[in-house]
């Protein structure tokens, strides 16, 4: 959600007030939460364990095979979000189609459309398990990555975008739920971790689509996002699940 | 510390808030992605040195958040996912009150991010997901 939600937010704002106030907004409303959160969040008190229990259950977590290749996964998944939305907006204002800010602002806020796909995952583990969910979910972003490279009018770049944006949505959610299975025990650290590593796709994702960018080939850009994800979808081969009585319990949304 | 008090706190209203303060802190990791060619036409630098902003501050965010968020504090449930509080780990536990809120709060969204549903119908594996009942 946050995704789209700070794209859109930022496109509006810079368009209609200018890059500044993007930030002076987000300040102002970061200060009012701090209030909130300082008046209606009570404190507990503290839970009993301590950071160095926390690095132990961190390296126990790290020896198993399987999670590493989720965090492939993750790693791939962010990169791909990330880099698709800095290589659309040149995509979009370039000669190919000389977009102008407003119109752009739409093809990000219909991305909006795909994060509801999210809305029927739960439906969705029940009926299957999690591993064919996000291969078909890689896959989908994959196909809709690719085509949207070949795209010649707006409807269909907006269509592959929401068909790219629907995959992310189906297969992030099931990509936490698998790393918290593995993780058994440890699954906070096991989470904790996919966050770092989800992040630092976040961070290769605009580095690398520049630098592709410098070709000018926007097909070869965003092929080369979809082979990422393709690695991804390589790498869910290599997790094995703990046990089908754990499926049982993590399964039921 | 304030006391906890279980019939003043409106619990769906902690949740809220957390939900929210989430949205607009990962929210700050992506607003950079549409400015990139406002700021390089802006400060006459090139795109490929624009981009450095969003991904220095996605990096400084994995070292400073992500390396230290879910594992730390929890946010402590009642029965049927009412968020009661923030707690965390001894040591952590003399940082401020706000900060460690808003690492909450952060790791809150991070793993509902895509996946409001969860937030709406309050499900059980909403907060189950997001946090490890010890």
């Amino acid at each position: 959600m946050a995704g789209i939600i700070g794209q859109v937010y930022s496109s509006f704002i810079s368009s209609h007030l200018g890059w500044q106030y993007v930030f002076i907004i987000l300040a102002t409303i970061y200060f009012l939460l701090t209030l909130l959160m300082l008046f209606f969040i009570p404190n507990l008190p503290p839970n009993g364990t301590s950071v160095a229990n926390a690095f132990n259950q961190m390296r126990k977590t790290l020896a198993q095979r399987s999670l590493w290749f989720a965090y492939v996964v993750a790693l791939v998944m962010l990169l791909s979000f990330v880099g698709m939305y800095t290589a659309l907006g040149e995509f979009l204002s370039s000669s190919l189609f000389g977009f102008t800010n407003q119109q752009i602002l739409y093809v990000r806020s219909v991305g909006i459309l795909g994060m509801l796909m999210s809305l029927f995952l739960g439906g969705l583990i029940r009926r299957y398990s999690v591993i064919p969910i996000l291969r078909s979910a890689i896959i989908l972003s994959a196909i809709g990555l690719i085509l949207l490279g070949f795209g010649a009018n707006m409807v269909f770049i907006i269509v592959m975008s929401v068909v790219f944006v629907s995959g992310i949505a189906i297969a992030i959610p099931s990509l936490v739920s698998l790393v918290g299975e593995l993780g058994g025990a440890s699954k906070g650290t096991a989470i904790s971790i996919y966050s770092v590593v989800v992040n630092l796709g976040a961070t290769i994702g605009p580095i690398l689509v520049i630098q592709l960018l410098r070709t000018g080939n926007y097909i070869l850009t965003f092929s080369i996002l979809a082979c990422f994800l393709l690695l991804g979808f390589l790498s869910t081969f290599f997790v094995k699940r703990v046990s089908p009585v754990v499926e049982k319990s993590i399964a039921p949304f | 510390m304030k006391k906890l008090d279980k019939t003043a706190q409106p619990n769906s209203f902690i949740i809220l808030i957390l939900f929210f303060a989430g949205l607009v802190i990962m929210s700050s990791l992506y607003v950079t992605i549409p400015l990139i060619p406002v700021l390089s036409k802006d400060f006459l630098v090139s795109e490929s040195e624009t981009v450095w902003i969003s991904s220095m501050f996605t990096f400084c965010f994995v070292l400073f958040l992500d390396a230290y968020c879910l594992d730390y504090y929890q946010i402590v449930l009642a029965e049927k996912n009412h968020a009661l509080g923030i707690s965390c780990v001894n040591d952590c536990y003399y940082l401020s009150r706000v900060s460690k809120q808003f690492v909450l709060s952060y790791s809150f969204q991070r793993n509902t991010r895509l996946d409001c549903s969860y937030f709406l119908s309050c499900s059980d594996s909403l907060c189950d997901g997001i946090v490890p009942a010890k």
